[in-house]
């Protein structure tokens, strides 16, 4: 399994580079051009910028030295924003989106494990099957709809928190909503993993024999059956960091938040590039080391896997 | 919205040399303005100063959403109307616009002089111009800036603003060197310009930003970003103090400027909306002072808000034929259309903010004869389409209505594809498109019917009726009416003001009327929030703002 | 006991699995008979706006066109009757627009529809009376009949105490008219029109829908007056809520089939494949995987759809493409472990060729964990095309939208507080999705053996 980890930290430099030709030819093939707005340019204007910014080169020279920059860690300027360089852009408005992402991260991960060890451990009573059904629909309701949801529930009726303004990374009043629409879809699904994962490990043999021998029920859970219950969590946070980035887009719309996912939209409809691409690599990249890390974290928690074992 | 590309005549090379006509007017007018100005170019501004030295006890900052963070503030190469604001206050152009009137006030020229034919402008400069860091500014600066923007490397998207002065397409295209260019200092404060026709709204251009003196050592040395805070130097009102990405762009006083004595604002801050509900809680909060956008589901609240102000705009709503397709190759299907349209439907119930149902195509103009256009009028609508040979037995085929992925385009869509509908029988449907791919679809014909809409520029009925010649880059109807361009040039060739107003008229009838390539829907309004503090602010067609005049009451 | 049948018995175990497997059935035999259970979702009614739920209003045209021998032109319901009678609202044509009066430091301004400034306004014109327009638009108090001039003093009379803004429409004066139509097969055979006691015969009339207050068919004594219900509100331009979700819900659902159709098809292929051949092929296809794996693949969706323009055959390739990968792991780990089971080497040794056997004796073998993982497939894809509609990248059929578009109207026009028109669509968007995954959690543990231990 850490092999499996070294070979995908290997491939995903190789990964990217797909994601990055894949996003450039669709850019590329696309209808459209950065610099027509709503009324016809000067065309020996716009052959002039395509001329400043390469544009009239050959694609696979363009790709190249798009590839090379990007090596060096330069994203290119935008074409929109004239004279903003596409790093300077995401530098701007990602901290937003992970600061943000990482709150409802905390926030899923409090409220998903503790009511999965309730589940687990009142299993079949009345509780467990009621947060089974608060589980199940937060697992089903979209993002999309939590959000509307709660802003107008709590912004527009009860008028108690603000909806669509950004007061800056400590601005928690602000951030409540936002934060809390994107993580209910991950507690719930936290919530289940943990309680399926809990159940099964309680049955494990060492387990039993810590209940046999006397430990205190609590001290069991924790200490014997949580390590090797949270294994399907911790895998799950992988593909969790790319739920929270689509999740993003809705969340920086409904409730106006400057982030990265409003850039991504807005460049893919102006044509900008460099910051279509820009953003691809950024939140590519994200995915991959979010996946890497959780598949890390589970070599090291789980015994049977660091001992090469299958899972 | 966007400050646009002129809608430039290049057919018209050459043709004012052959005029006839002197345009007495005109030149007197200038001459009489020229002497005015001479005498104390400033004189006219003395009426906006404040009544009382009230505003003395009030620190003067002022903040505004400046509606998203600006592309660029280099004033050869932007594009829209919020960049535009700021860089109107940081640059100056030969003249600029009166805040009340729109009308063409000394700016960097004192007096100006126009020749017998209308075709040579000759400017004079006030003496003792510098740029903010103290430097001189002189014509020369001018005419290397506006070679600037007509160099192809530069890439300014509006460099055919300058196809105007004679030489100047033919420059840009590599066939004339710049000596031959009619722009020319024959010393540090006169610039003498030579247009290829009469044009009588040239001395307004000369306040467009594209327009503008930049400091072209500066540009060399620090290429796209001289633009930024700390290295910007400018001429105008105010100058850049900081510009931090996304978060504010601050304007301070700048007391190297000609007339910084009658500028009472310290200090100016724009902070970068996109979103008009954000502007909006911003404004609530007293956290800006004006907001020149309202979100469309507040209207009726903002209507009912003392500081809100609405004002109808140099720009045009409207459908557009591609008459190159069934069924409305046939001009009576297009008037038909246009009967069946019930603006004032739309406008009360789907728009809601105060527009202006419109028939014609030009919006309200002082000095301008508006032709009626085809109001709606169900009985003609059928019957027109009945003499078009459709009917029970030959129903029209299936039209798609395009617009671009809008809320607001689509509520109208669906609007009056009902009204169509309801009124012809006709099967519309609606369809969106991204933006890009939508302006793709319009460039190559390849539509049924679309919506569209137009800025005016400048204050005259030609940049509106300029844009449906046949071929124009913005006509994208495939409607072309050899009758209509021999109007066209007839009318900017025409320097009698009575005679080109009825030509003027006779175009849009035929535009709008007889032609029909357009159903015009609703005139624009400009709207927002404005503090009963911020004083200086008026209202005009363009929305433009000039923000030497701004000043806060006590 | 065959597979199946033990499955369903273990399935019939599960009350939630059941409740949800119905619910799902519910709401999609209500989508699919969304055109007898509702009208029809385009009609509009704009000068209503948007009505809550359970509001009416009498059932008519935008525009109602009665002449003698011609066919009525009326809404559907009124066409059968004999006769119909219409209580009509006549006056003189309205002002385009409304005005706005200001108070700003002790001085009335007057702006004029468009904004612009008005110097005097006549509010004493016979014929009309000028109205206060309340919020939401509605008509309120009538004011004074007085003339005003913009400027200092403000009118006496006209502000509420500490009130600065006031709308004001010169409403025409009214005569309620009572218009009867005989009808035969929809052709109107006579036109009356009655004020008061005087009557008058009329040969054709047309009537907007804002001016009927009421509508009425039937014989004189059994009047029956025609309404349209609004069972759950009305959209901005007065469309019926309930009827534009329901044939919302035809377009996620047949989004959601669909797709998940592509990527069961293309996960089928490709595991099958991989798994029967194995060795380099199986390890370069599964490698593939793992690569395609990492790639986020919503975001190439949503540069593809923002690219290249929303279109349905996009849509499915694009949602079909993003599930296949875990479609295509799942059949290949089923062929490999079946690939090397007793009647598929019966197979191969009666000479069968591999293609025969994969789609013969391999395909249909592991159909069942395909099932339950398609079963699972449909709320995502619904969920994924929804999210795509929201962000504005949507497919629509004509004005109808997918729940997605309609989540997102009311999402847009939320600030006003009209909370039927999010709540309707995003609750039967919900529904659909928690039935959905309810089940396909029930249908997963049934037709896991190990299941019936606890």
């Amino acid at each position: 399994m850490l092999n499996a980890v070294l070979r995908r930290l290997a491939t995903a430099p190789l990964v990217l580079l797909v994601l990055v030709a894949v996003t450039f030819v669709l850019i590329h093939a696309a209808p459209g051009d950065p610099f027509v707005g709503e009324r016809a340019a000067d065309p020996q204007a716009v052959a002039a910028l395509r001329k400043q910014y390469r544009l009239d080169r050959p694609l696979p020279e363009q790709f190249a030295v798009y590839v090379g920059n990007l090596v060096c860690g330069d994203f290119g300027p935008s074409l929109r924003n004239r004279g903003q360089s596409v790093g300077l852009i995401i530098a701007d408005r990602l901290p937003t989106s992970l600061w943000l992402g990482a709150i409802a991260l905390v926030l899923a991960l409090g409220a998903g494990l503790s009511l999965g060890i309730l589940g687990a451990v009142r299993a079949g009573r009345a509780l467990d099957h009621g947060l089974a059904v608060v589980a199940i629909i937060g697992v089903s309701i979209p993002v999309f709809v939590i959000g509307p949801a709660l802003a107008w529930t709590f912004g527009l009726w009860l008028g108690w928190l603000p909806v669509g303004q950004w007061a800056g990374f400590f601005g928690v009043s602000h951030l409540v909503l936002p934060a809390t629409t994107l993580a209910i879809p991950f507690a719930a699904r936290v919530a289940r993993l943990t309680r399926a994962g809990l159940l099964d490990t309680l049955h494990l043999d060492h387990v039993r024999t810590a209940t046999a021998k006397g430990v205190a029920p609590a001290a069991v859970v924790v200490r014997h059956a949580l390590p090797l219950g949270l294994v399907p969590v911790i895998a799950f946070l992988g593909p969790a960091s790319a739920g929270l980035l689509t999740g993003s887009l809705v969340v920086e719309k409904v409730f106006q938040i400057p982030g990265l996912g409003q850039e991504f939209v807005e460049s893919a409809f102006t044509r900008d590039y460099p910051l279509v691409l820009g953003t691809v690599v950024v939140y590519g990249a994200i995915i991959i080391l979010g996946n890497l890390l959780a598949d890390l974290a589970v070599v090291m928690v789980d015994p049977r896997v660091r001992d090469g074992k299958s899972l | 919205m966007s400050i646009s590309p002129w809608p430039c005549a290049s057919p018209l090379a050459g043709r004012a040399s052959g005029l006839r006509s002197p345009g007495m007017r005109i030149v007197a007018l200038s001459l009489l303005l020229a002497c005015l100005a001479a005498a104390d170019p400033d004189a006219w501004a003395a009426k906006l100063a404040p009544p009382d030295a009230g505003w003395k006890r009030v620190t003067q900052e002022i903040s505004y959403n400046c509606e998203g963070e600006p592309q660029t503030l280099d004033p050869g190469l932007i594009t829209g109307a919020a960049e535009s604001r700021l860089v109107s206050a940081l640059f100056e152009g030969l003249t600029t616009p009166d805040p009340q009137t729109l009308a063409a006030r000394p700016g960097m020229a004192a007096a100006w002089e126009v020749s017998a034919d209308a075709c040579t402008y000759t400017f004079h400069l006030r003496p003792g111009l510098v740029w903010s860091d103290g430097t001189a500014l002189t014509a020369d600066d001018l005419v290397r800036s506006w070679r600037r923007v007509l160099e192809p490397a530069t890439g300014s998207e509006y460099a055919n603003l300058l196809f105007l002065i004679r030489g100047g397409e033919d420059f840009q295209r590599g066939k004339l060197s710049w000596d031959q260019v009619g722009v020319v200092a024959p010393d540090a404060t006169t610039l003498v310009v030579r247009l290829h026709r009469p044009c009588p709204w040239f001395l307004e251009l000369t306040s467009f930003p594209t327009l503008m003196p930049v400091p072209t050592a500066l540009v060399a040395k620090h290429g796209p970003d001289w633009v930024r805070a700390g290295k910007l130097i400018g001429n105008g009102p105010f100058r850049l103090a900081a510009w931090e990405p996304r978060s504010r762009v601050v304007l301070e006083r700048n007391p190297r400027w000609h007339g910084a004595a009658r500028v009472r604002l310290e200090r100016l801050t724009g902070v970068p909306c996109d979103d008009p509900e954000t502007a909006w809680r911003l404004y609530q909060q007293g956290a800006i002072h004006w907001t020149p956008a309202v979100p469309v589901g507040r209207t009726d609240e903002a209507q009912r808000h003392p500081d809100y102000y609405l004002g109808p705009m140099l720009g045009t709503y409207y459908y557009r034929f591609n008459v190159t397709r069934q069924p409305f190759d046939d001009v009576r299907v297009r008037q038909a259309f246009c009967h069946a349209t019930d603006r004032a439907a739309i406008v009360r119930h789907v728009t809601r903010a105060g527009e202006l149902p419109a028939t014609g195509f030009v919006p309200p103009m002082p000095g301008h004869d508006a032709a009626p256009g085809l109001a709606y009028d169900p009985a003609a609508a059928r019957r027109l389409l009945t003499e078009a040979g459709y009917g029970p037995q030959r129903p029209l085929p299936r039209i798609d209505l395009l617009y671009n992925t809008s809320a607001n385009h689509k509520a109208i869509a669906e609007a009056a594809a009902a009204q169509w509908r309801r009124v012809l029988g006709a099967d519309v449907r609606t369809r969106n498109m991204e933006f890009k791919s939508y302006l793709g679809a319009l460039s190559r014909l390849d539509y049924t019917m679309a919506r569209s809409s137009w800025i005016g520029d400048y204050n005259d009925p030609n940049t509106f009726l300029d844009i449906f010649r046949t071929d124009d880059g913005n006509n994208r109807t495939g409607w072309s009416d050899p009758a209509y361009d021999q109007l066209l040039d007839q009318s900017q060739a025409e320097t009698d003001p009575l005679r080109r107003r009825t030509l003027l008229t006779r175009l849009e009838r035929i535009l709008v009327q007889d032609g029909c390539p357009v159903i015009p829907v609703y005139t624009y309004v400009s709207k927002g929030l404005i503090s009963e503090r911020l004083r200086g602010w008026y209202p005009n067609a363009r929305d433009l703002h000039p923000f030497q005049y701004f000043w806060l009451a006590p | 006991m065959s597979p199946a049948r033990a499955t369903w018995n273990r399935l019939r175990r599960r009350p939630f699995a059941l409740a949800g497997g119905l619910l799902v059935a519910l709401i999609a035999l209500a989508c699919l008979a969304a055109p007898w259970l509702a009208g029809d979702p385009s009609r509009q009614a704009p000068w209503l706006g948007a009505l809550p739920p359970g509001a009416s209003h009498p059932d008519v045209l935008d525009e109602n066109r009665l002449g003698v021998g011609k066919p009525a032109e009326l809404a559907p319901a009124a066409l059968g009757a004999n006769r119909v009678v219409l209580t009509v609202r006549e006056s003189a044509p309205a002002d385009p627009g409304d005005y706005r009066l200001l108070l700003r430091g002790g001085v009335l301004s007057i702006r004029g529809p468009g904004g612009m400034a008005v110097d005097r306004l006549d509010c004493a014109r016979p014929g009309f009376t000028a109205h206060e327009i309340v919020p939401g638009g509605g008509v309120g108090r009538a004011l004074p009949r007085q003339t005003l001039s913009a400027g200092p003093p403000p009118p006496a009379g006209w502000f509420a105490p500490g009130e600065r803004v006031l709308i004001l429409r010169q409403v025409p004066d009214v005569t309620v008219a009572t218009w009867t139509a005989e009808l035969r097969n929809g052709v109107v055979t006579a036109l009356v029109r009655r004020v008061g006691a005087s009557e008058t015969t009329v040969a054709e009339a047309a009537f907007t829908g804002e001016a009927i207050t009421a509508i009425r068919v039937g014989a004189p004594g059994q009047e029956r007056e025609l309404r349209r219900q609004h069972l759950l509100g009305s959209d901005l331009l007065g469309r019926d809520v309930w009827a534009r979700t329901l044939f919302g819900g035809r377009i996620s659902l047949a989004v959601g089939l669909v797709a998940t159709l592509v990527s069961v098809l293309i996960g089928i292929a490709f595991g099958a494949i991989a798994g029967y051949v194995g060795g380099a092929l199986d390890r370069v296809m599964m490698g593939a995987v793992d690569v395609l794996y990492a790639v986020p693949f919503m975001f190439l969706v949503i540069l593809l759809m923002s690219l290249f323009g929303a279109s349905w055959l996009l849509l499915f390739v694009a949602l079909g493409a993003v599930q296949w990968l875990t479609m295509a792991r799942i059949v290949r780990a089923q062929v490999v472990s079946l690939a090397a089971r007793e009647f598929v080497l019966a197979a191969r040794t009666a000479g069968l060729g591999p293609a025969r056997i994969v789609l013969r004796h391999l395909v249909p073998n592991c159909l069942g964990p395909v099932v339950v993982f398609a079963a699972l497939t449909v709320p995502m894809v619904i969920m994924e095309e929804s999210f795509l509609a929201f962000i504005g990248l949507g497919v629509a059929d004509g004005d109808l939208g997918s729940w997605g578009a309609l989540v997102e109207y009311g999402q847009a026009n939320l600030s006003t507080a009209r909370w039927w028109l999010l709540a309707v669509p995003g609750g039967a968007m919900v529904a659909m999705l928690l039935g959905l995954t309810v089940f396909g959690d029930g249908l997963r543990d049934a037709l896991d053996p190990r299941s019936d231990r606890g």
